[in-house]
C-alpha cells in the first residue's frame, strides 16, 4: 500500500472517502476510523452550510502517510491547524530534569493557497491533531467585507505565504480546536456547531493577523528557532495540569533563553505572562471537561491539579463568574475564549 | 410618552421609520439617538446568510412604548435583551400596560402573528440584539440538521405561547461582546455575525434539550392543542374565585384528567396550577404597579382572604413583598 495520497480537488470529504477506499474500510457519514493495521484514531470531513469544506483528525499512524493536494483549478485558501505530540508515554515529564526531545515537526497555524502544492504529513508513531478548512475569496468577502479582504490579500496573505512566519497554536485556538477534534460530535445542531467553530477559528486568525506587529512592520524580532522553542515551553506548560508547572528556571534552561528574555518573548507571542497563561488554560480545560458532562466536579478539580475543591471553585468563579456547579452539560455554555 | 407602532418585515425600513419618530436620520445603517430621545444607538446588521438584526445599546430619556402590530405572515423575531431599569423611576403614571412583564431582561422568540409590546421608561438602559427571519429562513437553517424537524414541530406548537428564556450569564457575555465591538473596527462585522450565530445555535440547542427533558410528544392533535388552550383561558378568567378543579377542567376539554395534565405541561411547559399561579401573581404585580389599588384590595381581587398568604406567594414569585413594590414606586 502506498503511503502517499494525492488529491485533485480541495474538498476534504473526497479526501476522507478516498482514504477510506485505500484502507479498505467504510467512512459512513464521512467519518473514517482507522483500522488497527493502519493506525489509531479518526479523521472526518464535512461540507458546511456556507460551503466551507472542513476536516478534523486525531491520528497516530503505524507508518507515516502524506496527503498532498496538487495545484487545483479552484482558487481558494486553506487554513491548517496542526499539532504534533509524541505518544504521552514517551514524553519526559518536567519532573524528570532531562531536556525534552526537540521535535523537528512544527505545530502551527498555516495559511495555504491552492495554487501551490500542499502536503499534510501524519508521521509514524506521533499523535497528530489537525483541523483544516478550505475557504474562498468570496466566502471571505461575505464574512469580513470586501475592503478588509482586499487589504488582507494584498498586504498580509502574500507575506504569510512567502515567509512562513510561524503562528503558534495558543489557548484561544486550542479550545475551539479541541471541540472539533472529537470522533463523533453529538450536538443537536451539529453542522451549525461545526460551522460556528470554524468561523471562530478564522476570526481569531484574522484578528491575530491584524494584530501581529511583525507582519505589519515586516520586522520579525524573533527567529523561527526561538519561536519554536517558545512553542515547546508552551507545550510543557499545558501538557499535564495534575503536576505543578515547571519553574521559570527549568523553562529557561529547556528553551536556552535567559529568564528575562523568556518571560518577555513568551508574553509577546502568547499575550499573557507565563503563569497567567498556565492558569487560564487550566481553567478552560476544567470548563470544557465539565461541559462534556462526563466528570464530576471533584474529578475535574483533581485532573487540573486542585486537591482543595473550594480553591478550585473560587478560582473558577473568578475566571468565568460562575461556579463549576453552575456549568451543566446541557446548558449550552460555550467554551470559546475571547 | 412616545408611542411607536410598526409591523415591518424589513429591518432597514424599520430603522428608518424609527428615525422619523425620533426626528433624526440613519447614516450607514446606524441610528444615533438624539438627546431628547436618549443616548446611544441602534444599528442594522445584514448578514450574508440572509439574517437581519438590530443591535441596540442605549439609555432612553423619556418613556417610549414600542408596539409591534400583528401581521398575518410567517416571520419571527428572536430578541436578546438586557434591560436595566433605574432604581427610582422618574415620576409619571405608567398606565394601561397590558402586560407589565414585557420589560425585563430575557431571550424571547415571537411570531409576527402576535402583537408585542416593549416599554422603556425614562432612564432605562437597553442592550440587545434582535434578529428577524422568515419561516423559510428558519426551515432552511434547520433543514441541514438531523433534529431540525423535531424543533420545527415543537416551535409550531409553542409559537402561540410565547417562548421565553432567561438572559443568563452566558447570553450576557456574548451580547456584551457584540455590543462592545468597536463600530469602525475593520472586521467588526465578522465578530458580530459569528456571535449572533452562536446565540442562535445556543438558543435552538437549548430548545432541543428542553424538549427532550419534558419528554416532548409531538403526537398531540390540533384538537387537543385547541382544547388545552381553551382550558388555559378558562383558568385565567377570574382569579377572585377558586380555580376550577382538574376533574371539571378535564370534562370541559373532553379528556381524561391525566391526559389533560400531560398535554398541558407539554404545551405550556409547566403544570396547570403552576401556570395558574404564575399568571395570578403577574396580575397582582400589574395591579400593584398601576397604583390604583392597595395591597389588600389586590389580595382580595386575586382570591386571597389571608393577606399574609398573599404576601408569601408574591414574595416567592418576585422575591419581594407587595408592600416593597408599592414603596419603591
Amino acid at each position: 500500500m502506498s503511503n502517499h495520497f494525492k488529491f485533485e480537488h480541495p474538498d476534504y470529504v473526497q479526501y476522507v472517502q478516498q482514504l477510506a477506499d485505500s484502507f479498505k474500510v467504510k467512512a459512513a457519514a464521512n467519518l473514517l476510523v482507522l483500522p488497527p493495521a493502519v493506525g489509531n484514531g479518526f479523521i472526518w470531513a464535512e461540507t458546511l452550510p456556507i460551503g466551507i469544506s472542513v476536516m478534523a483528525a486525531q491520528m497516530v499512524m503505524v507508518h507515516e502517510i502524506t496527503l498532498s493536494q496538487s495545484p487545483a483549478a479552484e482558487h481558494c485558501y486553506s487554513l491548517q491547524f496542526t499539532e504534533y505530540s509524541k505518544d504521552p508515554s514517551e514524553v519526559k515529564l518536567p519532573g524528570s530534569k532531562k531536556n525534552q526531545p526537540v521535535t523537528q515537526l512544527q505545530s502551527s497555524v498555516r495559511l495555504m493557497h491552492t495554487l501551490m502544492p500542499q502536503t499534510y504529513v501524519f508521521p509514524e508513531g506521533v499523535l497528530t491533531q489537525t483541523v483544516c478548512f478550505y475557504f474562498s475569496k468570496n466566502q471571505l468577502n461575505q464574512l469580513v467585507g470586501t475592503n478588509a479582504v482586499e487589504e488582507m490579500l494584498t498586504k498580509y496573505f502574500p507575506y504569510l505565504l512567502l515567509n512562513e512566519a510561524l503562528e503558534p497554536i495558543a489557548t484561544d485556538y486550542r479550545i475551539t480546536l479541541n471541540e472539533l477534534q472529537v470522533e463523533t460530535i453529538d450536538i443537536p445542531l451539529r453542522l451549525n456547531y461545526i460551522q460556528n467553530r470554524v468561523l471562530l477559528l478564522l476570526e481569531k486568525f484574522i484578528i491575530n493577523l491584524f494584530n501581529r506587529k511583525e507582519v505589519v512592520t515586516g520586522k520579525l524580532k524573533r527567529t523561527d528557532g526561538e519561536t519554536m522553542r517558545l512553542m515547546q515551553v508552551e507545550a510543557l506548560l499545558v501538557k499535564n495540569f495534575t503536576l505543578a508547572p515547571p519553574t521559570i528556571d527549568e523553562l529557561s534552561r529547556i528553551s536556552a533563553m535567559s529568564p528575562t528574555k523568556l518571560k518577555n518573548d513568551f508574553k509577546n507571542l502568547y499575550g499573557h505572562p507565563i503563569y497567567v497563561y498556565f492558569q487560564k488554560n487550566r481553567m478552560l480545560k476544567a470548563k470544557s471537561m465539565l461541559l462534556t458532562g462526563k466528570y464530576s466536579i471533584k474529578e475535574v478539580g483533581v485532573m487540573v491539579g486542585y486537591s482543595n475543591l473550594s480553591h478550585f471553585a473560587n478560582t473558577f468563579k473568578r475566571e468565568f463568574s460562575i461556579l463549576p456547579s453552575e456549568v451543566m452539560a446541557k446548558d449550552g455554555v460555550l467554551v470559546y475564549n475571547s | 410618552m412616545l408611542k411607536i407602532e410598526y409591523n415591518h418585515t424589513d429591518y432597514a425600513e424599520l430603522l428608518s421609520d424609527f428615525a422619523q419618530y425620533f426626528d433624526c436620520a440613519v447614516v450607514n445603517n446606524l441610528l444615533v439617538l438624539p438627546p431628547h430621545i436618549g443616548n446611544g444607538y441602534m444599528k442594522l446588521v445584514e448578514m450574508p446568510n440572509g439574517l437581519q438584526g438590530i443591535i441596540s445599546n442605549y439609555t432612553v430619556h423619556q418613556d417610549i412604548l414600542f408596539k409591534r402590530n400583528k401581521i398575518n405572515r410567517d416571520f419571527f423575531t428572536l430578541r436578546f435583551d438586557e434591560v436595566i431599569i433605574p432604581e427610582k423611576p422618574v415620576d409619571g403614571e405608567v398606565d394601561g400596560l397590558p402586560d407589565i412583564n414585557q420589560i425585563r431582561s430575557a431571550v424571547f422568540l415571537g411570531s409576527a402573528k402576535f402583537e408585542w409590546l416593549f416599554l422603556t421608561t425614562n432612564g432605562t438602559q437597553v442592550k440587545g440584539v434582535n434578529i428577524f427571519f422568515s419561516k423559510d429562513w428558519l426551515e432552511h437553517f434547520l433543514a441541514v440538521e438531523s433534529v431540525g424537524d423535531l424543533i420545527k414541530k415543537y416551535l409550531s406548537l409553542k409559537m402561540s405561547a410565547f417562548n421565553y428564556e432567561p438572559m443568563d450569564m452566558e447570553y450576557k457575555r456574548i451580547l456584551g461582546e457584540i455590543v462592545n465591538t468597536e463600530q469602525h473596527f475593520m472586521y467588526g462585522s465578522m465578530v458580530v455575525q459569528n456571535r449572533i450565530m452562536l446565540m442562535l445555535e445556543r438558543f435552538f440547542t437549548r430548545i432541543y434539550y428542553k424538549m427532550s427533558d419534558i419528554h416532548f410528544d409531538v403526537k398531540l392533535t390540533n384538537d387537543d392543542i385547541n382544547s388545552v388552550k381553551k382550558i388555559a383561558h378558562e383558568l385565567l378568567k377570574d382569579f377572585s374565585v377558586e380555580p376550577v378543579g382538574i376533574n371539571k377542567l378535564a370534562k370541559m376539554a373532553a379528556m381524561s384528567p391525566s391526559k389533560l395534565k400531560i398535554s398541558f405541561k407539554e404545551i405550556f411547559g409547566m403544570p396547570i396550577y403552576q401556570y395558574y399561579q404564575k399568571h395570578r401573581m403577574n396580575r397582582a404585580k400589574a395591579m400593584l404597579l398601576s397604583r390604583k389599588y392597595s395591597v389588600k384590595e389586590v389580595g382580595l381581587e386575586l382570591g386571597y382572604n389571608n393577606l399574609s398568604n398573599f404576601a408569601k406567594a408574591f414574595k416567592k414569585s418576585f422575591d419581594q413583598l407587595p408592600s416593597d413594590l408599592l414603596g419603591r414606586y
